[in-house]
């Protein structure tokens, strides 16, 4: 019953949606009312999706099998958590979960759009529709969670096993609203191709959404990273997986929009290139979204793919993008933009980060798709991996690392003053030289990339501050740290990150080994003791536990319990769950491998030094994001930020 | 003129750090850990060697162990990968006529929309 209540409101959330993209073109005719129309319209959708999605969440308790989508994601011996959170696990539902997020996020930029231009307005709420309307029409024609099934099953197949985990719960709706809140952008920097120009209040009101998706965004990616790290059993947190790139790549393109932003609201410039970047970080999220559910890359992520959908997608990328692509390239011209400044300015520094991003963020694309392409044109299949990212990836993001911790002396004074601001450099450049090779004292090993990893870490790390102190002091308005705490958190954040990555790449110990119950194995100064090994019922599958005693130095420290589970719906084949004792200066992490004999197991023991410190980072970047938006509705005046 | 010198220094910085990126020393030791996590699982969904526990992972990770003990280099084991089992297998794509765009394609972009940024905007 409440599957019916389910497909009957996605019909009316449809004809909703129909409604919003169609009252400016064609009721704008007939009526001069049409503009209430498009503002309730917009606000509609929100709880329509929503209750459909509620729906789909009560079905999923109420374990309905006759739903294809339920029958084929779930089972009647599935914990309750993991049954709402299954709602989103699979393909069907996951565009559902979509289509709730942007007609969210339409729902905002309805609520909160009271002070652009009324036309402006009634355009940028229609293209949302647009997009709406879009989704939905893919949801039910290829996608639709609330088919039947021809007969009604006993039972349920079950969720993935890989899926049934807190990380996984979370991970998807974050991501999603980052993807998703891009689209605000987009719809927005296509409005402006509309309406000829991009006024520096626009720039100023678009930014906050620009900084809450890319803190979704910095947010889904982390958590991500995090299940892979603990959930996959290698103890990897970064594979550069196609779908990874798939989200990595509007995370640069954002991160750059945000900076091209300060430049359009500061001194007018760089608007074109802006509403391009705009364009452009959401047809990446699209384009995530083809890879992934078209099923045409191999990859751990294609739990769920089909050739109709890949199509689907396809057609309304091509519309999405190349429409906003012509729109761009025919109207862009009549945008006034005068772009002109010194090479040592701010603006030629902001280009800078923006070219490196961009240069980024294409060599992602290419490495993503040139086997694709290789594949296409019937040539050998080959591999891009770790190895190429690392020779190709890093020089470019590092003089983009380096640049985060120069900006900020460069505005140390307001005089554009050459020599004060060399001098400037050089003394700290010597500062952080001399506490990067003093830390050198602190590692046992150390190599070349280590000691360049330490150094941004310092270098960005103590400008930032010196920044932000001096501005404190500098300046008259006492506000302007609350103003600038944002950015300065985001970059601390990134330089946290830079150490955690660096020295976990270089420092981490590896081993896989055989070991008979009593055995003890020492890595570093820590022993494992394999001590017992049981078997024991879980809700939904058969486990096997073992139990390690870890000392450090001799010590007791903890005791962990790597794991295999076999899962009957998943044709018998072996999970592993990690035993992890996380630390800030290391995690210590086992995995059980395979039965050797009787009490003998292949096993593999990891120490990975300093790798919480990937997600501390992320983390700082999420809240230094959304500190950015808040302190932004503060204060009223411009603020000086950058 | 003054944007076509400071891009130089640009190019030159951005030389130094791959120069040093890439001067790590690569000792025996850390060669059979490498070489695992640059071969791809060829059985599995995007893994390497070194992540799996498939059956012909294990093999592979036997053989490059067997392979680097009797002293072969990087060179020698990856040829014996990829003839065996195609490119496909090995994660660092060769440096070769047809992926001249993909390891290239990088950095001719980044001089291009360099080029194409400073020249346009820079004051003259």
């Amino acid at each position: 019953m409440i599957s019916y209540i389910g497909s009957f409101i996605i019909l009316i959330a449809l004809l909703n949606a129909s409604l919003l993209v169609l009252s400016k073109p064609i009721l704008s005719k007939i009526t001069s009312d049409y503009d209430s129309l498009i503002l309730s319209t917009s606000k509609l959708q929100f709880p329509l999706v929503l209750i459909a999605f509620i729906c789909l969440i009560v079905a999923f308790v109420n374990d309905d099998f006759s739903l294809k989508y339920i029958s084929s994601n779930s089972n009647s011996a599935l914990p309750f958590f993991y049954k709402i959170s299954a709602t989103w696990a699979g393909h069907e539902g996951s565009m559902l979960l979509w289509c709730l997020i942007l007609s969210f996020w339409t729902f905002m930029a309805s609520m909160y759009s009271k002070s652009l231009d009324t036309q402006f307005r009634l355009k940028f709420l229609s293209i949302m529709g647009f997009l709406n309307l879009g989704f939905l029409l893919f949801l039910v024609f290829t996608s639709n969670p609330f088919e039947k099934n021809i007969s009604i099953p006993i039972d349920g197949k079950d969720l993935n096993p890989l899926l049934q985990d807190f990380g996984l719960i979370i991970h998807p709706p974050m991501l999603y609203m980052g993807y998703v809140g891009l689209s605000v952008v987009f719809s927005f920097a296509v409005t402006c191709l509309l309406q000829h120009d991009f006024k520096k209040e626009w720039a100023k009101w678009i930014r906050p959404w620009a900084l809450m998706s890319w803190s979704f965004l910095t947010l889904g990616i982390a958590l991500g990273s995090w299940w892979a790290y603990y959930e996959l059993g290698w103890g990897g947190w970064w594979f550069w997986d196609p779908v990874e790139n798939a989200s990595f790549m509007p995370w640069l393109i954002t991160t750059a929009l945000i900076h091209s932003l300060i430049t359009c609201e500061q001194k007018s410039m760089f608007k074109n290139w802006t509403i391009l970047l705009s364009i452009m970080a959401f047809s990446l999220s699209l384009l995530g979204t083809f890879l992934v559910r078209s099923g045409i890359l191999i990859s751990v992520h294609s739990f769920a793919n089909d050739p109709a959908r890949g199509a689907f997608i396809l057609l309304f990328l091509t519309i999405v993008v190349g429409g906003s692509l012509l729109i761009y390239f025919k109207n862009s011209p009549k945008i006034k933009d005068n772009i002109s400044f010194d090479f040592f300015s701010r603006e030629s520094f902001f280009l800078i980060n923006n070219i490196l991003l961009v240069t980024a963020t294409f060599t992602i694309l290419l490495g993503t798709m040139y086997p694709l392409l290789l594949d296409l044109l019937g040539l050998e299949k080959i591999s891009v991996g770790v190895p190429y990212y690392n020779a190709v990836f890093l020089p470019i993001m590092t003089p983009l690392a380096l640049l985060a911790g120069y900006i900020p002396i460069l505005f140390l004074s307001k005089r554009k003053d050459k020599k004060y601001m060399l001098n400037h450099l050089l003394a700290s450049l010597l500062v952080v030289i001399f506490l990067s090779l003093l830390s050198i004292a602190f590692f046992d090993n150390f190599n070349l990339n280590v000691l360049l990893g330490v150094f941004i870490f310092i270098w960005i790390s103590f400008n930032i501050i010196y920044d932000l102190i001096n501005r404190y002091y500098l300046s008259k308005r006492k506000n302007i740290f609350f103003t600038n705490i944002g950015m300065t958190l985001a970059h601390l954040g990134l330089a946290v990150f830079i150490l955690g990555a660096t020295i976990v790449e270089n420092n981490k110990v590896e081993k896989e080994i055989v070991v008979k119950i009593g055995e003890t194995i020492e890595i570093k100064n820590y022993a494992f003791k394999f001590n017992s090994i049981s078997e024991y019922d879980g809700p939904n599958y058969l486990g096997v536990k073992a139990k390690f005693l870890v000392y450090e130095n001799n010590n007791l420290i903890t005791e962990l319990y790597p794991e295999k589970r076999i899962y009957a719906s998943n044709n018998n084949m072996p999970m592993t769950e990690a035993g992890i004792d996380p630390g800030l200066s290391r995690d210590l992490y086992i995995t059980l491998g395979s039965l050797i004999n009787d009490d003998v197991w292949s096993v593999r023991i990891y120490h990975k030094p300093f790798i919480r410190l990937i997600w501390l980072g992320a983390l700082m970047m999420v809240f230094g994001g959304v500190l950015s938006v808040l302190s932004k509705r503060k204060s009223k005046p411009v603020a000086l930020s950058g | 003129m003054k944007a076509i010198k400071n891009f130089i220094y640009f190019g030159i910085l951005i030389s130094i750090i791959q120069i040093g990126a890439l001067a790590g020393a690569k000792k025996d030791d850390i060669l059979y850990n490498q070489m695992i996590t640059e071969i791809r699982c060829m059985v599995c969904q995007n893994q390497n060697i070194a992540e799996s526990e498939a059956p012909l992972a294990i093999d592979l990770r036997n053989k490059v162990r067997e392979m680097v003990d009797e002293g072969k280099d990087e060179d020698y084991i990856k040829g014996y990968m990829s003839e065996r089992y195609s490119d496909f297998i090995l994660y660092e794509p060769s440096f070769s006529p047809r992926n001249l765009i993909l390891w290239l394609g990088p950095f001719l972009f980044l001089f291009i929309i360099s080029y194409y940024f400073f020249r346009r905007s820079l004051k003259k």
